[in-house]
């Protein structure tokens, strides 16, 4: 499903984040992206995500060579990226809209979806994620937990096939952390491929199928 | 002081959402409605027009819960005030009726106003933008203006706490606390614009094409065409006046 080929990526100022990486993702699995911090896994996630574009190599996805040119046309940009859904490691940024449940439904209006699928699903994802008390509150406003549900909501409301989770524990207590990995035990299934970065290893063993490890020389090893 | 104008921003799209229900009414006729009684107010030569507006909208003051009641009896009293003192030199040059005149509808204005934010949310009130034809770009730059005007409020006020705590060796009066503002209002310059960007690249990986409306589970009912029958009357009794 995912491809990177000899991927390097340099910043502007020429400082290396991503050396020379290889890598194959296979749609039903769930990985779990590793390494200590400076290690490029944001840099990773940016590429996967089409934000960022490797200086080097070449990004595949589903057969489809992902370089800027290619998502410079708006067609192509709106059917990749609602393929893949990623939820930021800050959800604050990603939360832009005036109440959770127009979050909700702000990425089904830009897919064009009639109006009762965007209701449909809305309401799916509020009750979901334990969100319905709250569909009216800004999001700004909402308490870290709060705001990182509502982000996944966002997220999965768009049912992507590529669901791609940077440090979703970030800020969560105990009860949020259990939620969380429940959710991620209840999305896998044979067509969604899940990647998920994490520091906690218990629960990297909990939910990957395979680990990738980023180490300091921005070096990629599957385990 | 920050406290309140943050209380004050966020308020306005958190807007006490505990007491708030869906508004029964279609929003946009709400809002419609609203903007003409003070549209025709304030042509009104006539004050029996303004008077039977006033009656109206105190008995629809009177049907709101104690808590909005209370909110909406809070914000008359200063523009009215001021109205009475900007108008004073027309009693002075004999023409009291003025003052009094121009006092009402200005009385009248606010109360609309104020009703209407009571009934109406914050969400509702832009969601109708899109409805009265207003361009998606411009409701969105509201809604994002008040939001980073929250964050960023916040962020500053907890940069200025961390200096505070920090600068134990700098004297209370000492000038130099100042020379801070800068450097915090720097910080949150950059912050903001670090923001932006991620705020740019999240609509974007949410496929932002442009479209930015409001969910909403209202349905036309019968409430919304009695509610429309309103504008009618109110342009009939405004000719009539």
């Amino acid at each position: 499903m995912i491809e990177l080929s000899n991927v390097t990526y340099k910043y502007n100022d020429g400082t290396l984040a991503l050396d020379n990486i290889n890598l194959k993702l296979t749609a039903g699995e769930c990985y779990c992206l590793t390494g200590p911090n400076g290690s490029g896994k944001s840099t990773l996630f940016r590429i996967l995500n089409g934000l960022s574009f490797p200086t080097k190599g070449k990004y595949i996805f589903d057969g489809t060579e992902i370089t800027e040119k290619y998502l410079h046309n708006k067609k192509n940009a709106v059917a990749f990226h609602s393929r893949i859904g990623y939820l930021f490691q800050n959800s604050e940024t990603q939360l832009f809209t005036r109440s959770v449940e127009d979050e909700i439904a702000f990425g089904l209006y830009q897919l064009e979806l009639p109006e009762d699928e965007v209701h449909k699903r809305t309401e799916h994802f509020l009750e979901a994620l334990s969100l319905s008390d709250m569909r009216h509150r800004a999001p700004f406003n909402l308490s870290g937990g709060e705001k990182k549900r509502c982000a996944l909501a966002a997220v999965l409301a768009m049912e992507p096939d590529v669901l791609i989770l940077d440090e979703p524990l970030n800020g969560l207590d105990e009860d949020g952390e259990k939620f969380v990995l429940e959710c991620i035990h209840n999305l896998k299934s044979p067509d969604r491929l899940i990647i998920v970065a994490s520091h906690n290893s218990q629960f990297v063993e909990e939910i990957s199928d395979e680990t990738i490890r980023l180490d300091k020389d921005h070096h990629i090893s599957l385990t | 002081m920050t406290d309140r104008i943050l209380r004050l921003i966020s308020g306005i799209i958190d807007n006490d959402t505990r007491y708030r229900k869906d508004s029964k009414v279609l929003p946009v006729l709400r809002m419609l409605v609203s903007i003409l009684a003070i549209i025709l107010c304030a042509c009104s030569s006539n004050a029996i027009f303004v008077i039977t507006v006033l009656a109206v909208e105190l008995v629809h003051l009177a049907f709101l819960p104690t808590h909005s009641m209370t909110r909406v009896l809070k914000r008359l009293p200063l523009p009215v005030i001021f109205t009475m003192i900007i108008m004073l030199p027309a009693v002075f040059l004999g023409n009291p009726r003025t003052m009094l005149t121009v006092t009402m509808k200005v009385l009248v204005s606010i109360l609309i106003l104020a009703i209407m934010n009571e009934d109406l949310s914050w969400k509702e009130i832009t969601g109708s933008f899109s409805q009265l034809h207003l361009p998606d770009v411009f409701t969105m730059t509201l809604d994002m203006t008040v939001r980073f005007l929250t964050i960023l409020s916040r962020l500053c006020q907890t940069i200025h706490e961390a200096y505070i705590l920090r600068a134990v060796s700098v004297h209370r009066q000492d000038k130099s606390r100042m020379q801070a503002a800068g450097g915090i209002l720097g910080t949150v310059f950059l912050k903001s614009s670090r923001m932006s960007e991620e705020t740019t690249e999240a609509m974007e990986c949410r496929c932002f094409n442009g479209t930015y409306r409001n969910f909403t589970r209202h349905k036309l009912s019968v409430y919304d065409i009695l509610y429309a029958c309103i504008i009618p009357l109110m342009i009939v009794f405004f000719i009539i006046t």
